[in-house]
């Protein structure tokens, strides 16, 4: 196998992994969010605000992968 | 024009001089960068002391005719030894110590020059035109130069275009090509003329919707220098720009927020008009957010970050706007950028808590037997922990940015390959939803780079528990 076909079939694999693993973050984020603001609708805005926050925190280690797969990318040909 | 006006010299000197000297360094040679320091040293120096001097022969009660002996003694000899020997070194080129010397009294020239311009807006333009004259100057310099600064990106971009010749699965794309052939471009830029026919040939194909970069290997849509670059292919002008188009793009987004703030605050009233209402309630909340976590003692850092999150902001959603691409879709602008913030950051750090202080903190604030014993442990992992800050600030900013100039260009690319049956410049706009999905990423990316930085802020700050 060469180094080429390794590449093209590791880096989809790779930001589809870390794909799942935000998607499972953010989901337990946004619920837990929800719930909160269901609790105390007054809060609301900092609520979602924070909520915001997190999930750019979370979606970072995604976007790492991301960045990983563009680095790569120019060497698949 | 008191004798503030030599201490606003001096300062501004100060910094301009350092990152003078940091780009000559980087791209000429150390010993002149360090000679440029030297130089402007030197004439600070000798500005400051004949201001102390001036100051204390004409005072209203009469000269102090001692001390401006005394200072005059320690001057002339002192300082001028200093230079004689400055000279005499080898390590430091000559020409470097006139430029540096020469640096304050130009700074003066171009201060005096934004005040006399800039004189019926008040003073505190004076500065910004200073400093527009003098980029306005460089850049005259610079540019029109056939075989000067865009001569060698011309060879670079010669041999991608002749790229397609020797790889035929992949016309004209890529770094992997221009990597490959940047290498040997002098040799093919000089071997191949039938080369270059093909080339043009391809070049032709390849100059279609669009733009391939050249380093990255990331397709990007075109904008206005692109476009510029496909018009006038042999000029080195265009090329020149072409390698700075992100600065340049960075530098128009500068101009335009400077120039809507100014417009806004020219003659302020009591009773706001519609533009000074905006910008203040932009101002308003921004400040309120910023005080809100940092507490009423973080008023002194809302300029800094005020202006990161508007400026980032606005980088982001000119990518949007058709013919700009955003700076930030490029790692050295948000390195540049998190690099500034964490600098900042230390800083603040070794002011508020003392150096001893910052050095405890680094170090876990041992306090008792135990967490002294942890200390070669907290140390490193708060340093590596430190270090990893700007690295992720900037990584998640390019990294978003990117991702959705590049899930648009894929949508660009589907809209325009779906009625490509019918050869009309015509496209599908299918990247509209993604349109929208950007504008709320470069919005939540801009606060959270602020919101980030000002947590960072929060904790440099001293603070009780830990």
């Amino acid at each position: 196998m060469e180094f080429q076909t390794a590449l093209s079939l590791a880096l989809p694999l790779g930001v589809g992994i870390a794909a799942v693993g935000s998607a499972l973050g953010l989901g337990k984020a946004v619920g837990a969010a929800m719930e909160a603001m269901g609790r105390q609708p007054e809060a609301a805005a900092k609520i979602q605000l924070g909520m915001i926050i997190g999930c750019a925190l979370i979606e970072a280690l995604t976007i790492y992968a991301l960045v990983t797969m563009f680095v790569f990318q120019a060497r698949v040909g | 024009m008191g004798p503030e006006f030599v201490g606003r010299v001096i300062r501004t000197s100060a910094w301009v001089a350092p990152l003078g000297a940091l780009y000559v360094a980087a791209y000429y040679s150390v010993g002149f960068a360090a000679a440029i320091v030297v130089g402007t040293a030197w004439a600070c120096a000798n500005l400051y002391l004949i201001k102390i001097l001036v100051e204390k022969l004409i005072r209203p009660g009469g000269g102090r005719r001692k001390d401006a002996i005394l200072l005059g003694c320690v001057k002339f000899p002192l300082l001028y030894g200093l230079g004689y020997l400055a000279l005499r070194a080898e390590a430091l080129p000559v020409l470097g110590l006139l430029a540096g010397f020469w640096l304050p009294k130009a700074v003066i020239v171009l201060k005096s020059l934004g005040m006399f311009v800039g004189r019926r807006s008040g003073a505190a333009h004076g500065s910004v035109l200073g400093i527009g004259l003098l980029l306005l100057v460089f850049g005259l310099w610079l540019a029109p130069q056939p075989g000067g600064l865009g001569a060698d990106v011309v060879a670079e971009s010669a041999a991608a275009a002749e790229a397609p010749v020797e790889d035929d699965s992949h016309a004209g794309a890529g770094g992997r090509a221009s990597e490959q052939h940047g290498g040997h471009a002098q040799a093919e830029a000089r071997a191949g003329h039938e080369a270059d026919e093909h080339g043009e040939a391809h070049g032709e194909e390849t100059h279609g919707e669009e733009g391939h970069g050249e380093e990255g290997g990331h397709v990007e849509l075109p904008n206005l220098i692109t476009v510029l670059v496909g018009l006038l292919p042999e000029s080195s002008f265009t090329h020149f720009l072409h390698k700075w188009e992100n600065f340049i793009f960075s530098l128009l987004c500068v101009v335009f927020l400077g120039l809507i703030v100014s417009a806004a605050t020219r003659h302020s009233k009591l009773v706001p008009g519609r533009l000074q209402n905006a910008i203040e309630i932009l101002v308003e909340s921004l400040d309120n957010f910023i005080c809100g976590v940092l507490g009423p003692q973080g008023r002194r850092y809302v300029p800094f970050l005020g202006s990161l999150f508007i400026y980032i902001l606005f980088m982001n959603l000119s990518g949007l706007v058709p013919g700009m691409k955003s700076p930030t879709a490029n790692l050295n602008q948000t390195l540049a950028l998190a690099v500034c913030v964490f600098l900042y950051v230390q800083y603040t750090g070794m002011r508020n808590l003392g150096i001893k202080g910052y050095i405890s903190h680094m170090a876990g604030d041992p306090r008792d037997p135990i967490t002294f014993a942890l200390v070669p442990i907290m140390l490193p992992l708060h340093i590596i922990g430190e270090l990893a800050k700007p690295l992720s600030l900037s990584l998640r900013l390019f990294g978003n940015i990117t991702g959705e100039d590049v899930l648009i260009v894929i949508f660009v690319t589907l809209g325009i390959g779906v009625i490509g049956f019918l050869n009309l410049p015509l496209g599908v706009p299918l990247q509209v939803p993604f349109i929208f999905l950007a504008i709320l990423t470069s919005t939540i990316q801009a606060l959270v780079f602020t919101l980030l930085s000002t947590v960072y802020f929060l904790m440099m700050m001293p603070h009780e528990e830990h």
